[in-house]
């Protein structure tokens, strides 16, 4: 069966370089017959990626410790459902699993062929981009390598892994990862073929959205995950690996808005390409990152020598693409007018410039460990002091522009235009803030003023954006004279891009708040109680019922029992727990959690001593719960907002022409 | 109580005495919690784990916020703790680059990043508006002589209409 695998990736090898040589020669020659038959490449290349995938995937399902990968990262009593997952749990799987996604995506790209001149450039192009994760499977990491004497148990898979969230995080991200392959591939499309028009946007609206929707996701995901399972009561560590992932999704978003710019201007062409080229290149420098180990991070697959031919791929192409872009920049000629410096428009740029910023920031801290290293000879560490203190006023002045964007007219802001939308999310944020101010004076609650003020700009973003719902369902009653519902179904159903994005700012803006509220407002304490001890916690009760051991297959579990109440009100009964894997030398803990719109009780079982008394580590983590709501609700808007028919088609444009 | 005591005590015995030993006998004597927890989010955990000490349950973290517990109890403060550490495992125990020398680097370009790209914003706009100006004066002066006031807001009329379909 390895061999099997083996072969199929040895013969996609051959048709992703036919597929690029198809191509090339039918965009030379035009003939038909070699575009088809470059097209039956494309379709056997997806096809033999899914037979690759799932014979791993079988290989996991029956234990097959003859396959090295398999020996590695899996064990007879790891139950079914990892083991279908532990395909990717491994450098060699995940590289798979990324090649079987792009495999499928590029025949998807080439069976719709959209734009039909254009496809065959973009199928050569995703090609390459094939090409090389192929040669690195086949020639220097392969999934199906078997040993010299099979083995009769394996190595076991990571427990961190053995969660949920692991399930989704990974295959979110690698369909985020990957999926910017595609609107990358037709920027160049477009550049070599010496094409201005935006069609390559409008085209690859849905591949971009979706891309980064998954990337959403992925990251989500991966907090969630991190929150739940690693037991340190947060859910973002500013880990390289982690950063690799938010800096794609930073740029994403910005190309995100900056392509209305030029749906509507016909502008910040030069500027969009940039946008994809950087997102694409940092989707690259991801996989890099966590495959050479150049810099320490808890995803890392562990140093290997694939580092340099990921640097090397990504160096390659972002050369490549900016030499393309630098060469092709007379073509890219734009209009150059704004109507006013207050305007939708404008307040794009600034959007722009504190996304790409955040990104820059991010970036530069998770290499500063190098340069320094270069520059002065001495090690050192960017962890999660620095990029809070850099990016959290950078996120301020983000949450800031969510709000004032949909306030600003598209063309021109006028100043009564100004004053009219301002006025109600200012004077209700400003409440906010004094109201919350006065009750931190007092003694209500500890008076901190930086997260109140940030709280503020949140509160005016939340309702800059509410209100735009508002204001839109009313001037649909006073023209149609429908009633409230209907006018508000029919507003939102009808201009389903602009309401689906805003549905997105209220997700990213709930995010926000648990953000600046578990950042700034957790509590943590560690508490000793004697069984059937009690003790308080804010106006938590809690009762320590039992402490009690089981062995779950191979894994040794000490779990206590926990019975918490508030102000007099049962609420539950939770269980953190100790596990003790055989392959992992440190005991894991596992927290368990009471959680609510207001608070999440975050509890971990930190120690015992043979009489039955306890040790446990009690945070209490605000508003964490609306991470994920907001999750949820990204995913809503993006949905909404992409669903085809009336009401998702384009803007229109606002040039001197039209 | 369900209680496997051998392998439970074993177990609960190493974290303890882990703990325990970790603490160092000046463990009674009063510390700060708040400024151990403070300073516990500035340092990074020494195994390569990657996690910063207050996040980190291993046993060198564990170490590590014994040492601090211990020079707290000796009545040191923020930068002289910090001081240690960096005496006992180098500036990368640190969990931010400290603001002296070429570190200051990490904390000053990014702002300076988005400062450049701010002025470039403000001189293209500039620009821009500055090009749109200049072409309406032409078309204003041209369109005057063909345009009288009533047709020009019956057309200012339509657009606004044509607007708020997308509004």
């Amino acid at each position: 069966m390895a061999d099997v695998g083996y072969l199929a990736l040895l013969i996609s090898f051959v048709l992703a370089i036919y597929t690029i040589a198809g191509f090339t020669i039918y965009v030379k020659t035009g003939n038909q017959k070699i575009l088809e038959s470059t097209k039956g490449a494309v379709y056997a290349t997806a096809f033999l990626s899914t037979v690759a995938y799932f014979l791993l995937t079988y290989l996991f399902g029956v234990s097959d410790f003859s396959v090295s990968y398999v020996w590695r990262y899996s064990s007879t009593d790891l139950p079914w459902f990892y083991k279908l997952t532990a395909v990717w749990a491994g450098n060699d799987g995940s590289l798979l699993l990324w090649f079987w996604v792009l495999a499928l995506y590029t025949a998807i790209v080439v069976y719709q062929n959209k734009i039909k001149d254009m496809t065959p450039y973009v199928g050569a192009l995703l090609a390459v981009n094939s090409l090389f994760f192929i040669f690195v499977m086949v020639f220097l990491t392969n999934p199906f390598e078997t040993l010299p004497y099979p083995q009769p148990e394996g190595q076991g898979m990571n427990p961190m892994l053995q969660n949920p969230g692991m399930v989704i995080h990974p295959v979110t991200t690698y369909l985020g990862y990957v999926g910017f392959a595609i609107p990358f591939a037709y920027a160049m499309a477009a550049l070599i073929m010496k094409r201005s028009d935006d069609q390559w946007i409008k085209v690859t609206r849905y591949w971009t959205i979706t891309a980064w929707l998954f990337l959403s996701l992925g990251n989500l995901s991966g907090a969630q995950w991190a929150y739940e399972e690693l037991g340190w009561g947060g859910y973002w560590a500013w880990d390289p690996v982690e950063n690799a992932s938010f800096m794609p999704w930073l740029t994403g978003s910005a190309f995100l808005h900056s392509v209305m710019i030029q749906e509507r201007k016909n502008m910040l062409k030069i500027w969009n390409i940039v946008l994809i080229i950087i997102t694409f290149v940092l989707t690259l420098f991801g996989t890099f990152l966590v495959r050479s180990g150049v810099l320490t991070s808890v995803h890392a697959f562990g140093n290997s020598d694939l580092g340099k031919y990921f640097l090397a791929f990504t160096v390659v192409a972002l050369v490549g693409s900016l030499i393309l872009m630098v060469d092709r920049l007379n073509m890219l000629k734009e209009d150059k007018e704004f109507e006013s410096y207050i305007s939708k428009e404008s307040s794009f740029l600034l959007n722009n410039l504190i996304l790409v910023g955040i990104a820059f920031a991010t970036f530069w801290g998770t290499i500063f460990p190098l340069v320094s290293e270069a520059v002065t000879g001495d090690k050192i560490t960017v962890s999660i002091p620095f990029f809070n203190s850099v990016n959290a006023p950078l996120g301020l002045v983000m949450t800031l522009l969510l709000g004032i964007c949909p306030l600003i007219a598209w063309r021109k802001a006028s100043v009564k235009n100004l004053i009219e939308n301002f006025t109600i999310p200012l004077a209700i944020a400003g409440i906010f803030f004094a109201g919350a101010v006065t009750l931190g004076v007092l003694k209500y609650y500890e008076l901190k003023i930086y997260p109140i003020f940030a709280f503020a700009i949140a509160v005016f973003a939340l309702m800059a954006t509410v209100i735009e719902f508002i204001k839109g369902t009313r001037v649909r009653m006073k023209m149609t004279g429908e009633n409230p519902v209907t006018a508000f179904f029919k507003l939102t159903s009808k201009n389903r891009r602009r309401y689906g994005g805003y549905v997105i700012h209220l997700g990213i803006i709930m995010m926000l708040f648990a953000i600046i509220g578990s950042n700034t407002y957790e509590m943590e304490t560690l508490r000793n109680a004697p069984i059937n001890g009690t003790f308080k916690v804010r106006d938590y009760t809690v009762t320590y019922l039992n402490l009690a051991d089981e062995t779950r297959g191979k894994n040794y579990v000490v779990y206590a029992d926990l019975s918490v109440s508030k102000n007099g009100k049962f609420l539950g009964q939770i269980r953190p727990e100790r596990v003790q894997y055989p392959t992992h030398p440190q005991p894991s803990t596992e927290p368990d959690i009471l959680s609510s719109y207001k608070e999440d009780l975050y509890i971990m079982l930190v120690g015992w001593n043979e009489d039955g008394t306890a040790t446990f580590k009690v945070l209490i983590n605000p508003l964490v719960k609306w991470l994920w709501i907001g999750g949820y609700v990204i995913i809503l808007g993006t949905i909404f907002a992409l669903w085809p028919g009336k009401g998702s088609e384009f803007g229109p444009k606002y040039t001197r022409r039209s | 109580m369900r209680f496997n005591l051998r392998k439970c005590a074993l177990l609960g015995l190493l974290l303890t005495l882990l703990m325990s030993f970790t603490a160092g006998p000046v463990s009674a004597a009063p510390v700060d919690e708040k400024l151990k927890k403070e300073i516990e989010a500035m340092l990074v955990c020494m195994d390569d784990c990657g996690m910063i000490v207050t996040a980190c349950d291993n046993s060198t973290a564990e170490y590590m916020r014994g040492i601090l517990k211990e020079k707290l109890a000796l009545g040191m403060n923020k930068e002289e703790v910090l001081k240690e550490f960096v005496k006992i495992y180098g500036t990368k125990v640190l969990a931010a680059p400290p603001k002296e020398g070429f570190n200051i680097a990490a904390w000053v370009t990014p702002f300076v990043a988005i400062l450049a790209g701010a002025l470039i914003i403000y001189f293209m706009l500039d620009k821009w508006v500055f090009n749109k100006e200049d072409e309406e004066l032409d078309a204003g002066l041209q369109a005057a002589a063909k345009l009288d006031r009533a047709r020009l807001e019956e057309y200012e009329d339509k657009l606004d209409k044509e607007l708020k379909k997308y509004l």
